[in-house]
């Protein structure tokens, strides 16, 4: 298929080149998103954790933000919380591979993957992704948000 | 023999004897004496009788006529007493009875004299009682005949005091046999409890009121023993039985704990290998994206996508196993159809040497849980059961009934709570699984089969199923005899609001 130009999003009735905030704390993820994204015909931009993210879409809003859930500093579901105030509009996809490193993870009823997401919706995710997920998922569900035009 | 000498009955004997001995030659010379006594007295009244019956010859006469008839008088006295001599005597004249010849002519003088023996002849005078003379008998005593007398008494003495030892030696060993013999009775009973025979009851019968009320009291010792007994050994059977319980618990909880670490673990590792998992699925997918279909890498990835796809559901199972599965949305499922729909498919999956039976009795059973995860179940146990007969072949047996979890059989469980349970049995009459395997089977990548033949897991996701389903599972197995695994869920009852017990309650209460 080879190289294509910056996709444009449809935000609002507006159009805009659409671009993509990463958070992940685990670099090889990020990398790994950034590249499928990219060659998806997206600009991104990658963050390691909550405040970092914050500060790079102060300076250059992303339409779309794809965040990991468990990350040191601040977590996941405060970062939507925060991003979707700051940025009403925002379009977010929450991915996790599930807490379950605290004893009380064995317990029935113990906080699961699930729950981290369906958190996550509460918050103001748009969609979840358990990790590991589909690269052809996970760019449908981008092209959904964005309302991709072609 | 000291033994025999310190009884009861020997010490009675022996203080008889003792007594005897001092009072046997008392009595013996005291008997003697009076003997003597009395045979010397004897003398004296002769004495006394002869000289009255003279005095009152002579007075009648007014005198003695002659000295014929004085000595027939003497005479007579002689023989009529146990006397050897007499004589009268007035002034310087004297008259001898005349049957003294043996004796010497001129008349005794002295107080004693010695017979033709030697022996000792003892005289005694006494005036006649004659108004106006002077007379006086003197009549002669041989010793001899005391002596005789006081042998002849000895001897008689002798025998009847032997006679009277003996009698009185077999009235003590008598008497002393019967008043030992409920002490005898009593020291055997005694003897019995000592050795642990303390049911029967004692019964001995004496006169004698100390061994009776002995006899009453030990029997109420015994009594109280028994009932002292019985009730150590109650306690000492209940301790045990707390003991062994305890020791099922702490074994059970050992297990728990150690498969919550385990589970733990198992979910950590799992997490990041979930991590591990997207960067290879995303770069092997654009690859495969960004290459022609026809490229052989194309298909070398294809493989290394299949592989990564084995990996994430291995993940998936050890996060079944640790509850971190993330599908907690359990809603009232009714268990037996998915029970049959995955026997169904398990006929279809195993060969016709394996047979499968199923009584499948809970109709309308309804527990709160994940329909996937009871398929699971089932297949897991199915498929365990199967790999134990893949050789010989055997049959399968699954049963669903319910049944009702009381306190004792929490108190084995501690994951179950009082009240109503599906259970869900499924046996195999495969080689079984021996007691060192049987306590990790539930432990993740535990396996007693081949490399290659499982991964281990089954029966870990099994637990991890009825676990975080709030019940249980248990297994029993015998090697050579098959095994048979339990799982316990909770029964749900959205017909019965009511706990049975609150039907009877009297609905017109004010």
């Amino acid at each position: 298929m080879g190289a294509r130009g910056y996709r444009v999003a449809k935000v609002d009735g507006e159009i805009y080149m659409a671009s993509i905030l990463i958070i992940d704390d685990e670099k090889d993820i990020r990398d790994a998103l950034q590249m499928v994204l990219e060659r998806a015909g997206y600009e991104v931009r990658v963050a390691s954790n909550g405040n970092e993210a914050l500060e790079l879409q102060r300076e250059a809003p992303a339409q779309l933000v794809i965040t990991d859930i468990i990350m040191p500093e601040k977590d996941g579901v405060r970062t939507i919380k925060e991003l979707s105030r700051e940025f009403p509009g925002l379009r977010i996809i929450a991915i996790s591979g599930g807490g379950g490193v605290e004893p009380l993870a064995y317990k029935p009823g113990a906080i699961t993957t699930t729950a981290y997401l369906a958190a996550a919706k509460e918050v103001g995710a748009d969609r979840v992704f358990s990790k590991p997920f589909d690269r052809k998922d996970l760019i449908q569900a981008v092209d959904d948000l964005l309302g991709k035009l072609h | 023999m000291a033994a025999r000498l310190n009884t009861l009955a020997a010490h009675a004997i022996l203080i008889g004897l003792a007594i005897h001995t001092v009072l046997l030659p008392i009595l013996f010379y005291s008997l003697l004496y009076i003997v003597k006594q009395s045979h010397e007295e004897l003398f004296v009244n002769d004495v006394r009788k002869y000289s009255r019956f003279i005095a009152d010859v002579f007075e009648m006469d007014g005198a003695v006529s002659n000295e014929m008839q004085s000595v027939r008088l003497l005479d007579s006295a002689v023989l009529g007493s146990d006397g050897v001599y007499a004589e009268l005597i007035e002034g310087d004249r004297w008259l001898r009875s005349g049957l003294l010849a043996d004796y010497p002519a001129d008349h005794y003088k002295e107080d004693f004299a010695f017979g033709q023996h030697g022996d000792r002849i003892y005289f005694l005078s006494i005036p006649l009682d004659i108004p106006g003379r002077q007379l006086l008998l003197r009549m002669g005593f041989d010793e001899q005949v005391t002596i005789e007398q006081v042998k002849t008494a000895r001897q008689r003495l002798t025998v009847v005091l032997f006679l009277y030892l003996l009698i009185s030696i077999i009235a003590l060993v008598l008497m002393s046999t019967r008043m030992t013999r409920p002490l005898r009775a009593l020291q055997h009973a005694s003897r019995n409890i000592a050795m642990g025979q303390h049911h029967d009851h004692l019964q001995v019968d004496s006169q004698i009121t100390e061994i009776r009320e002995l006899a009453t009291d030990l029997e109420s010792m015994r009594a109280e023993l028994v009932g002292v007994n019985a009730s150590l050994l109650e306690e000492i059977a209940e301790r045990e039985m707390m003991d062994n319980r305890r020791k099922v618990l702490e074994g059970k909880l050992r297990q728990v704990q150690k498969l919550e670490t385990v589970g733990v673990l198992a979910g950590g590792i799992a997490h990041e290998f979930n991590n591990i998992l997207v960067p290879i699925f995303l770069y092997t997918e654009q690859a495969m994206h960004d290459l022609p279909a026809e490229s052989p890498v194309h298909a070398q990835l294809e493989r290394v996508l299949k592989s990564s796809n084995r990996a994430k559901s291995l993940v998936q199972q050890i996060l079944t196993f640790s509850h971190q599965s993330g599908n907690p949305e359990h809603e009232p499922v009714d268990v037996k159809p998915i029970v049959e729909e995955a026997l169904e498919l398990l006929r279809a999956l195993i060969p016709s040497t394996v047979e499968l039976h199923q009584e499948l009795a809970a109709d309308d059973c309804m527990v709160l849980a994940d329909r996937n995860q009871i398929h699971q179940l089932v297949m897991n146990l199915c498929g365990n059961a199967y790999q134990a007969l893949d050789e010989t072949g055997g049959s399968i047996t699954v049963v669903l009934n319910r049944c009702a979890v009381d306190e004792q059989f929490c108190g084995e469980h501690p994951q179950l709570r009082v009240g109503g349970y599906l259970r869900l049995s499924i046996h195999d009459t495969g080689h079984g699984i021996d007691r060192s395997s049987l306590h990790r089977i539930f432990e993740p990548f535990y396996t007693t089969r081949a490399v290659g033949k499982g991964t281990g897991l089954g029966l870990s996701v099994v637990h991890g199923i009825a676990v975080s389903h709030s019940g249980d599972i248990t297994v029993e197995s015998e090697p050579g005899q098959g095994t048979t695994f339990h799982v316990y869920l909770p029964e749900i009852q959205p017909h019965r609001q009511a706990v049975p017990g609150h039907d009877q309650e009297p609905l017109d209460t004010p």
